[in-house]
């Protein structure tokens, strides 16, 4: 959106492309970025997890030392950075996907409860909202983890079960809203049941919401399981989590911050372009 | 207000009682602590010892009770790890993460209201732009992410700041930066929207007809306004803050209750992360409270919702 606002409005067949392009920037980005990571390892031809302790510690291309045959460098185990960084990307969008799906069924589930029976139902759910998020989120995930034992599903199944508040909060406040509206009296009349109504009159209603909850969910959630992994209480090594790979990466920070830099940065464009994408939808549907 | 305060009072006691069982149930998930006390090579016996010792034989209620007792006279238990009292790790190591805590918020707020009342003020402007996208770098960037490149900058490459430690203000700069950049985007995201949303008003249209001055009407009138939902937001990023300073601390090296939680969940420690997971969420009621009673003070419209 910005980048249409910036400059002087292109204007022909090149310009017109141009703006869908910058209009689109950050979606174009992550499709990009997921791409590479679902067909980049078959393409590159390189292992997340092949060691090789004669190329240890390779400097990037970029550098006076960097070769071609492991773009971004190795790490101090001789594994191949660009590899692990893309295999990084899948496990991030995996978790990303899978806990924002996971809070959404949860807290959509109690927010369109709270909100359309309103009364004692919303004064416990509303009850729960809020010891939800007096919980401190890291702390309690990191706790859990270390309990069950790192695993990639126990931190999604922790992060899910954890992250709902968003959805909880704007769901049970359109339910409110819309408990009374005439469609909703109409279906009433008609003696449809409460689950009936909920289901096909007050959720679709809601549907494009949740969806821009859903993608600011799922950046955090990235973000939450690279600290967890950053710690050492997200997904276990030798797995190639992209917090874990910063990690690992800061033991060797004097010598070669490149293992820091780069997936931080990858994490980084990551979020955002889930974020920006959010926000798109956003103010798609506020004109609207 | 009594009644409204009185509200606030009973619910933020719900809520304490509540998150004490949550973290008091939290050791409890995972099933036997005496066995994970044990170990992978104790016996059975050893285990039914040490569960005799802290006694984790007895119902769990009544352990409960018994714990919660305790931590209503200040008594979290000894630590596991440390064989000192939990509420001495507490004071010790609290400070500093209190103060970490402080000072970014304080960073934050300086820079984001400012920044959110320009970029309110006039939209679409430079300031507009600067501001939205600082928040949008802001929420994307993972605080830790953010302190390894200030300290590959500032501390690998050019030796500016020290890399580790909290002991003099030059310690406090790259954690407090980090965690400051974390806590802003949401506070120049509300204050922008809020600014944008009162100048609309009528009342600042009625100011602004009777000839007061537009730095006046901004500054007396729609910032009163604006800053309100601010306020609830502040305390609540506060509370959020603290907890992740656990990751911040574990970058730096800081010592503080971040730190302190880490190393007890990684020792299962579990008195201490029990007690700093209780700490943690008291802190974010009473500051939530806090704002809900200011708000109440500053807007009767506030009372009269309860």
């Amino acid at each position: 959106m910005s980048a249409t606002m910036t400059g002087a409005t292109p204007t022909g067949k090149f310009g017109q492309l141009r703006r869908v392009l910058g209009r689109n920037t950050f979606l174009i980005v992550l499709a990009v970025l997921i791409l590479a990571a679902i067909i980049g390892p078959w393409l590159l031809n390189a292992d997340p997890y092949t060691q090789n302790l004669l190329t240890r510690l390779q400097e990037p291309v970029w550098t006076e030392d960097g070769t071609w045959k492991h773009v971004f460098g190795t790490d101090q185990l001789g594994r191949d950075v660009l590899a692990r960084m893309l295999y990084g990307i899948r496990i991030s969008a995996l978790i990303g996907v899978s806990v924002a799906l996971m809070g959404g069924v949860i807290g959509t589930t109690l927010g369109v409860l709270a909100g359309y029976f309103g009364g004692v139902t919303d004064r416990i759910i509303s009850f729960l909202i809020t010891a939800r998020l007096s919980l401190p989120i890291i702390l309690v995930a990191l706790a859990v983890v270390s309990m069950f034992g790192a695993s990639l599903l126990i931190v999604v199944m922790v992060l899910g079960l954890l992250q709902w508040e968003r959805y909880a909060l704007v769901s049970r406040t359109m339910a409110a809203s819309l408990r009374n509206a005439e469609f909703v009296t109409a279906s009433r009349i008609q003696g449809c049941s409460h689950w009936q109504i909920m289901w096909h009159d007050i959720l679709p209603n809601l549907f494009t919401n949740l969806v821009i909850i859903g993608t600011i969910d799922a950046a955090m959630a990235i973000t939450l399981e690279a600290s967890l992994s950053f710690l050492g209480l997200g997904v276990p090594p030798p797995m190639p989590s992209l917090g874990l790979m910063i990690s690992e990466g800061k033991e060797n920070i004097l010598f070669q911050p490149s293992l820091v830099v780069i997936p931080s940065v990858m994490l980084f464009l990551l979020v955002l372009c889930v974020n920006r994408c959010g926000e798109y939808l956003r103010a798609s549907q506020a004109k609207e | 207000m009594i009644y409204y305060l009185a509200r606030r009072l009973f619910v933020s006691a719900l809520l304490v009682g509540f998150v004490s069982m949550i973290s008091f149930a939290l050791v409890f998930a995972s099933g036997n602590p005496a066995a994970k006390l044990a170990g992978e090579a104790g016996t059975a016996a050893d285990a039914a010892n040490l569960a005799a010792q802290y006694g984790f034989n007895r119902p769990v209620t009544s352990q409960y009770f018994s714990w919660l007792s305790g931590v209503l006279h200040g008594d979290f238990g000894n630590s596991l790890y440390f064989n000192r009292p939990v509420s001495e790790l507490l004071l010790q190591h609290f400070p500093l993460t209190a103060q970490l805590g402080a000072m970014a918020m304080l960073l934050a707020l300086l820079v984001a209201i400012p920044l959110g009342i320009a970029a309110g003020r006039y939209p679409g402007s430079i300031a507009d732009k600067i501001a939205l996208t600082l928040a949008s770098i802001g929420q994307a960037m993972p605080p830790f992410c953010l302190a390894f490149l200030f300290m590959i900058v500032l501390s690998v490459q050019n030796q500016i700041l020290p890399a580790s430690g909290f002991d003099t203000w030059r310690h406090a700069i790259m954690p407090c930066t980090a965690l400051a950049i974390f806590a802003m985007p949401a506070i120049i995201r509300l204050m922008r929207a809020e600014m944008i949303l009162v100048l609309r008003s009528d009342y600042i249209r009625t100011a602004r007809a009777m000839g007061l001055a537009s730095r006046a009407v901004v500054l007396k009138y729609a910032l009163r306004n604006a800053l309100r939902p601010t306020v609830s937001l502040a305390a609540a990023q506060m509370g959020s803050l603290l907890a992740g300073s656990v990751v911040i601390e574990s970058v730096f090296a800081i010592n503080g209750a971040g730190q302190l939680a880490w190393v007890s969940i990684l020792r299962g420690d579990f008195p201490t992360i029990q007690a700093l997971i209780l700490v943690f969420s008291l802190f974010y009621i009473v500051l939530t409270l806090c704002a809900d009673v200011i708000n109440g003070w500053l807007d009767p419209r506030v009372r009269a919702q309860g």
